[in-house]
């Protein structure tokens, strides 16, 4: 009879382990998931500013440095990698886009352009999507990381290398800076 | 997280149908000693059981389509109204949902709207176009994170199986009230009169008192989840006050929705049957819509533990339990959107209900002083006069 005890928290122990590390994989594919969403909306951008920049510039040709700034924005957000990478770049092309578009405001006619208010709705849109997966994703990653780090899940999590995951961050440090004024 | 509620709302469910199940088989029993006392009550149990279970199956198996008809629901494609399809894919990336929930279109002026659907996977998504022309993007996106969270919480799935149970108990007490004729032929002949009188007594009151209780059981759970849905679309766009600003242009709004009955009006997200005099009844399907309003009004943050708060401060009492809150972060609310590209929202209107003419092989005529003639497929006729300028289209009337 009391030779049956150690086995059952043998046994019990044993099944926890095996839960909490299919639970930690289960966590862990769930953000690679929503990281392969912010992708997706990432390529969805990319593929839609050629196209916005051709419409603007047929009407505000002058811009010539607006324009310039989003085209290299853009390659330089299409060559980043890695999370941090990744969310440093876009927020410069975010950036760039909005630029664009408080031009196109001086425009009444590009304005009243069919074309050009499609692709408006589309890419605000986009920056919609990218802020939804982004908020989907931190959440993901915040929940595994608290996981990850609290007792008893952090002996299984370190004892089969389970690492603290990357979060998107929401805007870059320019963004933050008070802008200067001079008098 | 969102799991603990969707589990706590399970539990609840498991509750009421418990209690439904009960009902029925009781009622079953006392109708079956009613009936005929020297029998065995089990067979009408067993009646009785077997028409709650066809009930459930014909509602899990038909509703949804039997939804979209009773409301006259259309299926529209994503280039229908871009910006709706845009706001619900958003919504279903901020969900982490799968699939894209199927969009459909009532062509009314009434601003309403309701979710249709099992689990996240087989769902629909139900808008009227006057809420279309109506509401700004920040405020659709409000409605929309809401329908989806009915739909993510499984309440329209437990809006199908409350219904098929509370129908197959009105159909019980129903078939019970016609067949008492007979059974008074037969009691006169018994000789434990006595007995039968307390059984007959216990039945007339199961038959008025069991329907109306499980439906103040219903409406109550119903009201719950309405709040919780609120609660889930503040969490899901991170911004309440569009939401709010929804259900106030709801409230002011003075149409009257036309494709509903009573199995459908509790699961649109404000109350299609119109008199505010009953709005803080115990039957009431729907919670009161200036309360849901204030409660929005005053989160400030977009986690459950906010929303409780918000609600204990405006109805004083819990809506969540603690072992939710208590799995909860901080949740800091966002800026409203940057405004979409400015545009005619009666344009879009007038644009939507053409598509759904055209669903309907209407045929449209663009005459010279610019009106555009709608004309019916059914209409069998050779030429049509302009009413307005009086041309007169002649030969094969085809779209032009």
């Amino acid at each position: 009879m009391s030779a049956l005890i150690p086995l059952v928290i043998f046994l019990a122990v044993g099944l926890y382990l095996v839960m909490a590390y299919n639970s930690l994989v289960n966590l862990r594919n769930q953000i690679k998931n929503a990281w392969a969403q912010i992708d997706v909306q990432l390529k969805r951008r990319h593929d839609l500013i050629p196209n916005l920049v051709e419409t603007v510039r047929g009407y505000a040709k002058h811009e010539r440095d607006v324009f310039e700034n989003v085209t290299a924005a853009r390659s330089r957000a299409m060559g980043a990698s890695g999370v941090g990478e990744k969310s440093l770049t876009e927020n410069s092309l975010s950036s760039a886009i909005g630029r664009l578009f408080a031009v196109a405001e001086n425009y009444p006619e590009l304005k009243a352009n069919t074309n050009f208010l499609a692709l408006q709705e589309e890419l605000s849109s986009t920056e919609n999507r990218i802020a939804f997966a982004r908020q989907n994703y931190n959440d993901q990653v915040l929940f595994y990381n608290n996981k990850i780090q609290m007792f008893p899940s952090n002996l299984v999590a370190t004892w089969f290398k389970f690492l603290k995951e990357e979060f998107f961050e929401i805007e870059d440090k320019a963004q933050r800076e008070v802008p200067k004024v001079n008098f | 997280m969102i799991w603990e509620l969707i589990r706590s709302n399970q539990r609840k469910s498991v509750a009421l149908f418990f209690f439904l199940g009960l009902l029925i088989v009781t009622m079953g029993f006392v109708f079956g000693v009613i009936l005929d006392p020297r029998g065995d009550p089990t067979i009408i149990i067993f009646v009785s059981l077997i028409i709650w279970l066809a009930y459930s199956a014909l509602a899990y198996f038909g509703g949804p389509d039997w939804l979209l008809r009773v409301s006259a629901a259309r299926q529209v494609t994503a280039d229908t109204d871009r910006r709706l399809f845009n706001v619900v894919e958003e919504m279903k990336i901020a969900a982490g949902l799968p699939t894209m929930p199927k969009i459909y279109i009532m062509n009314e002026d009434a601003m309403n709207a309701l979710a249709v659907g099992r689990n996240p996977e087989n769902s629909s998504i139900v808008v009227t176009s006057g809420l279309l022309s109506r509401l700004d993007r920040d405020e659709l996106q409000g409605v929309v994170a809401h329908e989806l969270s009915h739909i993510i919480n499984r309440d329209a799935l437990f809006m199908t199986f409350a219904g098929a149970a509370l129908g197959s108990v009105a159909l019980l007490s129903n078939l019970f009230w016609r067949s008492l004729g007979f059974a008074r032929f037969k009691s006169k002949s018994s000789r434990d009169a006595s007995g039968i009188v307390v059984f007959w007594i216990l039945a007339l009151a199961l038959a008025a008192v069991g329907v109306v209780l499980a439906q103040i059981f219903y409406f109550a759970i119903a009201r719950k989840r309405e709040y919780l849905a609120d609660a889930s679309a503040a969490r899901l766009t991170r911004y309440p006050q569009g939401l709010a600003s929804a259900l106030e242009k709801i409230d002011d709004s003075a149409e009257v929705l036309v494709h509903f009955n009573d199995i459908t009006a509790p699961m649109f997200i404000a109350n299609p049957v119109h008199g505010k005099r009953f709005e803080y009844l115990i039957m009431n399907t729907h919670p009161p819509i200036k309360d849901r309003i204030k409660i929005l009004r005053r989160l400030s943050g977009a986690s459950y533990k906010d929303y409780q708060l918000a609600y204990s401060s405006v109805m004083r009492k819990r809506l969540i339990s603690n072992r939710i809150l208590n799995a909860e972060r901080e949740m800091p609310l966002r800026q409203p959107l940057s405004p979409a590209p400015a545009e005619s929202r009666i344009d879009i209107k007038r644009s939507i209900g053409d598509t759904l003419l055209a669903a309907d092989d209407f045929i449209f005529l663009n005459c010279a002083c610019g009106l555009k003639i709608k004309v019916p497929p059914q209409l069998d006729i050779r030429t049509i006069d302009c009413p307005r300028c009086g041309h007169r289209f002649a030969g094969s009337l085809k779209a032009t």
